[in-house]
């Protein structure tokens, strides 16, 4: 019997799915993400974080209502609008974003690393870059949907009501303010987390620790810092009395606000590139 | 999207939501738009004429009913109520008892003839009463648009009853002119943006005033030298929230930064020299404290508040400074402003 006489039995013919794109594949991811985020020990972390803020604005207007001025500077009262731009400031600018970015951002890649389930992610025929965007869009609208409401409660409770309507607009670049610089240090984190063995310590190092120093250091070293740029664009936490002398030498050169959109925008697209084109390239050997 | 994070997406775009509709809504329209505020004076301001110099407001209910209000009812009203030139004499009006808010506004000059304010009063009003009383001291009864508005020749007072629980008190051309301008639908002070910019400003307060400054300085409600002392201010505006004690806010727009700046400085100078001088008296001295200097561009805000202590304290003051102190001889002391003479140095 000849071969070309046997019968032969063909399997089926299964053609493969098409590769999704890469914006499908990043939506994918982002809604994955964006669960696994929301419900994860960090979340504890983040509500106490953003908790503090609140708490604080509820004592003060509980102090305000009992007739007691809830803060002085040399012996001036502090209003309820400035007390809300030292607040943004100090707490929400310098302390919130940073420490959310350090966490989150540093986490996006590192945490599958470190868990050994990056292999399951990269197995999946979409790209390796769309796994790193979907993770980073989840990480801004997962702490964005968490610190706005936390800021806007914080708003309502702290600036006297007469104030609510003149405030409107500081109150919106307030808000953008807070994102821009979420999505900022997460992406500058994503690019540690992606190239960084230890990567944690090294966000904290630079977030408080250089941005503290270079920020009271005179010269140029301080435009290598985000938080430079973002002081900028802060619209009225720089109170127009009483406590200028506190903060006049930390703001004493203010860059336009046109300049710190561009370097922030830089630094967001340029970490975010490199970040991507670092999980494209690197070979992750994950240790036994 | 598992159903717990689609409900956490979104009840926090809804508290975000939320919060910028009604701080939007607020910036567009004011709280009192919003239904926020228990009082204002939105509806009233619809019957004065655009162009008017100076408007004010009181929530006479909430001061009346206040802590210090009651205090200072006894000393205040009765003045006012006893005198007889004044409009609600005139009309038999108690200020106490009928009243619940009042809107007086300053026409501008040359609209109506003298210098007595429109007066709007809310409340509840008795009026065959009051219109029996205007009759019999030989007031006329007529209509204008509709309205029924009674007219006392000697002194010369209109009194419109405008609405069911709305009394304007005032010349008969300016209570004729409110009633126009209500009618009309515009034309009134709400279309004045730069007066009602201010007064969203001040309008969550029990009392505010908001002034063209210039009308101020006209009208001679500044003393002279410190009207040219100071930078050019283009618009003033006062508020007071009247409950225990006071707090009040003292707002004026500048005709630009640079003169801002300038009344910065001086009412900086003040305060450093007023915290000198009352050094050793704790009341005094926190209030000075208390005071709280704001400004951004063209707008310098001053707020402060006055504690019950305080209040007391001040009226102390007051009435010494009001009975003259004398010698022993019973011959009045010299006036303290009289310096002694210099001292030859040796």
């Amino acid at each position: 019997m000849t071969e070309s006489s046997l019968p032969v039995t063909m399997p089926p013919s299964t053609s493969a799915p098409p590769a999704p794109t890469l914006w499908s594949a990043v939506a994918r991811v982002f809604e994955l993400s964006l669960g696994q985020m929301l419900w994860s020990r960090r979340t504890i972390f983040m509500a106490v974080v953003l908790g503090a803020p609140v708490v604080l604005a509820i004592v003060v207007r509980i102090v305000d209502a009992s007739g007691v001025t809830p803060l002085r500077v040399n012996g001036e009262r502090v209003g309820g609008t400035t007390i809300f731009g030292v607040l943004l400031w100090w707490l929400y600018v310098r302390f919130v974003v940073p420490v959310l970015g350090v966490f989150y951002g540093t986490a996006l890649i590192a945490d599958e690393v470190e868990d050994k389930t990056i292999t399951y992610l990269f197995t999946r025929p979409v790209p390796r870059r769309a796994v790193l965007i979907g993770k980073y869009l989840a990480y801004v609208v997962c702490t964005s949907l968490v610190v706005l409401p936390s800021l806007m409660i914080v708003f309502f409770l702290v600036v006297p009501l007469r104030d609510i309507g003149p405030s409107f607009l500081t109150l919106l670049t307030d808000l953008g303010l807070l994102a821009f610089g979420l999505a900022v240090y997460g992406a500058l984190f994503a690019l540690v987390g992606t190239v960084n063995k230890r990567p944690l310590v090294m966000g904290l190092v630079f977030a408080f620790g250089f941005e503290q120093v270079a920020m009271l250091m005179p010269g140029y070293v301080r435009r290598f810092t985000i938080v430079y740029y973002l002081q900028g664009l802060v619209p009225h936490a720089i109170p127009s009395e009483g406590i200028t002398s506190l903060l006049a030498s930390v703001f004493s050169e203010v860059p336009s606000a046109g300049t710190c959109l561009f370097w922030l925008t830089f630094i967001l697209v340029g970490t975010l590139a490199l970040a991507a084109r670092a999980v494209e390239r690197r070979e992750y050997v994950l240790s036994q | 999207m598992s159903k717990r994070t689609r409900l956490f997406v979104l009840v926090a775009s809804a508290v975000l939501l939320v919060g910028l509709g009604t701080a939007g809504v607020a910036s567009y329209v004011g709280l009192d738009g919003l239904g926020i505020l228990a009082s204002s004076a939105s509806d009233e301001l619809a019957y004065i004429p655009a162009g008017t110099e100076v408007v004010g407001f009181a929530d006479v209910r909430h001061v009346m009913d206040s802590e210090l209000g009651t205090k200072l009812q006894s000393r205040l009203v009765p003045n006012t109520q006893d005198s007889p030139d004044n409009v609600f004499t005139q009309t038999g009006i108690d200020i106490r008892k009928d009243v619940d808010s009042i809107v007086v506004a300053a026409l501008r000059e040359g609209t109506v003839a003298g210098d007595m304010p429109l007066v709007l009063a809310r409340g509840e009003f008795d009026q065959p009463r009051i219109e029996s009383l205007l009759v019999s001291r030989g007031a006329e009864v007529s209509h204008h648009q509709g309205i029924r508005m009674v007219t006392l020749m000697q002194p010369e007072i209109g009194v419109g009853f405008l609405e069911s629980r709305l009394v304007a008190v005032g010349h008969p051309a300016a209570v004729r002119l409110a009633l126009d301008t209500k009618t009309a639908g515009t034309g009134s002070v709400k279309d004045d943006a730069d007066l009602m910019r201010l007064v969203h400003r001040v309008e969550n307060a029990s009392t505010w005033t908001v002034a063209k400054f210039d009308a101020l300085q006209r009208r001679q409600q500044l003393p002279a030298q410190l009207a040219v002392q100071l930078p050019a201010i283009t618009w003033f505006a006062a508020s007071g929230q009247i409950d225990r004690g006071v707090s009040a806010t003292l707002l004026a727009e500048t005709r630009d930064e640079k003169a801002a700046q300038d009344l910065r400085e001086v009412i900086r100078g003040l305060l450093a020299l007023a915290r000198m001088q009352v050094g050793q008296q704790p009341d005094l001295a926190n209030f000075v404290n208390s005071v709280e200097l704001t400004g951004e561009g063209n707008s310098v805000s001053v707020a402060f508040s006055l504690p019950p202590e305080t209040l007391d304290k001040l009226t102390a003051l007051g009435a010494q400074h009001a009975t003259p102190p004398s010698g022993v001889s019973g011959r009045p002391l010299a006036p303290s402003n009289v310096r002694p003479r210099a001292t030859p140095s040796i």
